[in-house]
């Protein structure tokens, strides 16, 4: 980290190695589309590229500062698609029908967009101790960490989100 | 956060830490409510959709990474993340960048080389060069390059100077141009400050057969202290260089033709060391003017401008065509050259005059008498002879006879620019010969007018284009002038007032019937003032502008009910007529508490003059004693 800091390529490249898997499911768990996650991955590496370049690095937790960048991307992507109006029926997410059953691979996604839908609407912390903690299973020890905050701090958000989630989806089924 | 609250987040924690435990086991719990079920099972949901991969998320993964690595040479400049590099000492650094740019590659700093050492050779070899010559076109592109890149204007104005020097082979001074076989641009050069000098101090020794003319050998100290500095060999056989001075007078000479008469603005003496130099002794010379051949030089040098050489803007004009009765010689020598503008010729500027009765001619004759304004002033004085008996020397075009146009030709009022009118020029000639009449300048103004001052219902001015045009008894007005019509004026100024020659009124008024009036009909609201004066108020939620020409009847204020006739402009209305009525009857009691002792006023009146209601008793007693006497 401290290579990586002092700008070491080497070392950056390292930490791509490793988070970009991670950043990849992250974005793709909170988008569900392979096209988005694919540019979304590649600019939050931009971004940390230009923020180093800048001088404005992390300051305690490297992973914490990541997925917060990538967690920006993702409210500032939604943020874009709801100022959308329309959308081209051509350029519908492609649904695969794992099971051969297009009936059930259709409910199983509108059952994760309404989940993502829910996320989206919670708190920045909220949504993403959710996201880490149970899309990305991570601990809360890690969450903590990632997020620079205390395990009770985290605990507390987590049962919050999860009952701010219940209502939305409640009241999305009503 | 309650402690039941708290509770159910630890059981909600404990559940979800619990190996195994999941939904279906939290339901199994009897304490647990609904809604900690329904949260573990929406914790079932999020899990379940967090165990879905990205479909070729390896190929993704690749291809994210190529996206990054194409983008970060516009992200972060220096592509690998090193270090700023370290900065060499400033006397290494002219070697490192040489190196650089010879690694990166040679051919273009040696084609640069080469190319500026063929321009350079192109120039150098082009200074010598004549017209005809194929190096003259890049002689005069690099004067021209020299002169621009001159950086004062002394400086530039020698420069002009030696150039035309140099293209000026042919004209010399006959008596005073000292033949040396040298180049005088250099010697110019080498003395930028002391060549003027040399020129104010040495025009009139070099006039031809004064007294420090004694040839090309007997020169003055200065002349000579300059013709010894340079000796180089003869570049051109035709080539021959005067003297400084005499070098100055060929530079107005060159650029006055000899066929036009000079007018030396800043030394108008007769006798002109320019001129008497220019010619070489040869006194009226080709120095006259050929009319309407005007022309002007105008060389920006304070070299120019010294004595001798002043020709700095030298107005040329042709013999002036107006002094018929004044003895203009061509050489212009004696003239005291009253006008200092350029006459244009009689044919291009036909006056306006000319169309009066020329019986008035053969009285008059018009003389020029000089004024330092920017106009001459013709008047008219009686003479015996008439004018067209004068023989026109001076008049270089005889077609334009004093016969034919008398004195108000004006011959010696030039327009250059403007058009002058003579204000007496309606009225009969008789009078022209009693008084003078004075040329004015005549200027024109086109646009709306936008206020109208009248004087016991007679137009006396106008505003028009910021400006207070006065209409006197001989303005001619074709139109109503009306605030917001079109016009086109001509005026003339006179102690900085602007009085109007004759005004046309074009275009109707903008106010008028081409104009959409409402009617808005209401309570006013808020009245707005500025400085004491109202400047607008609402009606019916409306805000209504007031104009200076808004008719108002009746005191606008708020809360009374007015009637509004209104134009839109520019999505803002303005009043034209504003009538207000009497006061709002919707005005609520309650808020005005005035009007509680105005109440008790009239019943505290009666209780203070008892009397008075008293007094009429014993009034009415005796009507009641008649009419109970009977009855008793």
């Amino acid at each position: 980290m401290e290579r990586a800091a002092a700008r070491d390529p080497e070392a950056i490249a390292k930490l791509y190695h490793l988070y970009a898997p991670k950043i990849q499911s992250f974005i793709y768990h909170r988008t569900s589309d392979p096209m988005v996650t694919e540019d979304l991955t590649g600019q939050v590496f931009l971004r940390m590229l230009e923020a180093m370049k800048g001088g404005k690095g992390w300051r305690t937790s490297f992973s914490g500062w990541i997925y917060r960048i990538a967690h920006n991307l993702v409210v500032d992507y939604y943020r874009k698609r709801s100022q959308a109006t329309y959308t081209n029926i051509e350029d519908t997410p492609h649904i695969p029908a794992g099971n051969g059953d297009p009936y059930k691979a259709t409910a199983a996604k509108l059952e994760s967009d309404a989940l993502l839908r829910a996320i989206n609407q919670l708190t920045d912390e909220q949504a993403q101790v959710i996201t880490l903690r149970f899309l990305e299973g991570y601990n809360i020890s890690e969450v903590a960490e990632i997020m620079n905050k205390t395990e009770g701090a985290v605990k507390a958000l987590q049962f919050r989100g999860m009952a701010t989630l219940r209502r939305i989806l409640e009241q999305q089924t009503l | 956060m309650s402690a039941e609250d708290r509770h159910w987040q630890e059981l909600f924690q404990e559940l979800l830490e619990t190996p195994g435990e999941s939904a279906g086991a939290a339901g199994a719990r009897p304490e647990a409510p609904d809604e900690l079920n329904e949260m573990l099972f929406l914790t079932q949901q999020l899990q379940d959709l967090g165990q879905r991969q990205m479909p070729d998320a390896d190929a993704a993964l690749a291809r994210a990474r190529e996206r990054v690595l194409q983008s970060i040479p516009a992200a972060v400049p220096d592509r690998g993340f090193a270090l700023p590099p370290v900065q060499p000492p400033f006397w290494q650094r002219w070697r490192l960048a040489l190196e650089a740019a010879m690694e990166w590659s040679p051919t273009p700093l040696i084609a640069a080389l080469t190319i500026a050492l063929v321009l350079g050779l192109m120039i150098f070899a082009a200074d010598n060069a004549r017209p005809g010559s194929p190096f003259y076109r890049v002689k005069i592109v690099a004067d021209e390059m020299m002169q621009r890149l001159t950086p004062s204007e002394p400086d530039g104005g020698q420069t002009i100077i030696v150039q035309i020097v140099q293209e000026s082979p042919t004209v010399q001074s006959p008596g005073q141009a000292h033949e040396q076989n040298t180049d005088v641009t250099p010697a110019v050069k080498a003395s930028p400050v002391q060549q003027p000098t040399m020129m104010t101090q040495t025009p009139v020794n070099a006039v031809p057969g004064g007294p420090s003319s004694g040839g090309g050998e007997q020169q003055p100290p200065p002349q000579k202290e300059i013709a010894t500095s340079v000796s180089t060999p003869v570049q051109s056989p035709t080539r021959r260089v005067v003297t400084p001075g005499a070098r100055a007078t060929q530079v107005v000479v060159t650029v006055a033709p000899a066929t036009v008469v000079a007018k030396n603005d800043v030394t108008p003496a007769p006798t002109s060391p320019a001129i008497n130099i220019a010619t070489g002794g040869m006194a009226p010379l080709t120095v006259t003017a050929v009319p309407p051949a005007i022309m002007t030089a105008t060389v920006k040098s304070p070299v120019i401008g010294v004595a001798g050489a002043a020709v700095i803007s030298r107005t040329v004009t042709p013999v002036s065509t107006a002094t018929m009765a004044v003895t203009d010689s061509p050489a212009l020598t004696n003239t005291p050259l009253p006008v200092t503008t350029a006459t244009p010729s009689p044919e291009a500027t036909p006056m306006p005059a000319a169309t009066n009765s020329p019986t008035v001619a053969p009285t008059h004759t018009p003389t020029v008498t000089s004024s330092p304004g920017f106009f001459a002033t013709v008047t008219s004085v009686a003479t015996r002879k008439p004018s067209r008996t004068v023989a026109p020397t001076a008049t270089p075009k005889p077609t334009h006879k004093p016969s034919v146009e008398p004195e108000l030709t004006a011959t010696a009022t030039p327009r250059p620019v403007a058009s002058t009118v003579q204000t007496q020029s309606s009225s009969a000639p008789v009078a022209r010969t009693a008084t003078p009449t004075a040329t004015v300048k005549l200027k024109s103004a086109f646009g709306v007018i936008y206020r109208v001052r009248r004087k016991n219902g007679k137009v006396v001015g106008f505003y028009i284009n910021r400006r207070y045009i006065r209409i006197t008894k001989t303005t001619v007005v074709q139109g109503e002038i009306v605030a917001g019509g079109k016009a086109a004026v001509s005026y003339y100024t006179k102690k900085k007032r602007h009085y109007a020659a004759s005004v046309v009124v074009t275009g109707a008024a903008r106010s008028g019937a081409g104009r959409e009036y409402q009617t808005l009909a209401g309570a006013i609201g808020r009245v707005r003032k500025v400085r004491g004066r109202i400047v607008g108020f609402y009606l019916n939620g409306r805000y209504i502008r007031m104009t200076k020409n808004t008719t108002v009847k009746g005191k606008i204020v708020s809360r009374k009910k007015a009637i509004v006739k209104y134009y839109t402009k520019k999505r803002r209305r303005y009043a034209v007529e504003v009538l207000v009525q009497g006061a709002s009857k919707s005005k609520p009691a309650g808020k005005s508490p005035t009007p509680k002792p105005r109440a008790t006023k009239p019943a505290v009146k009666p209780s203070r003059t008892p009397k008075p209601t008293a007094k009429p008793k014993p009034v009415s007693t005796p009507v009641r004693r008649s009419t109970a006497a009977p009855a008793g």
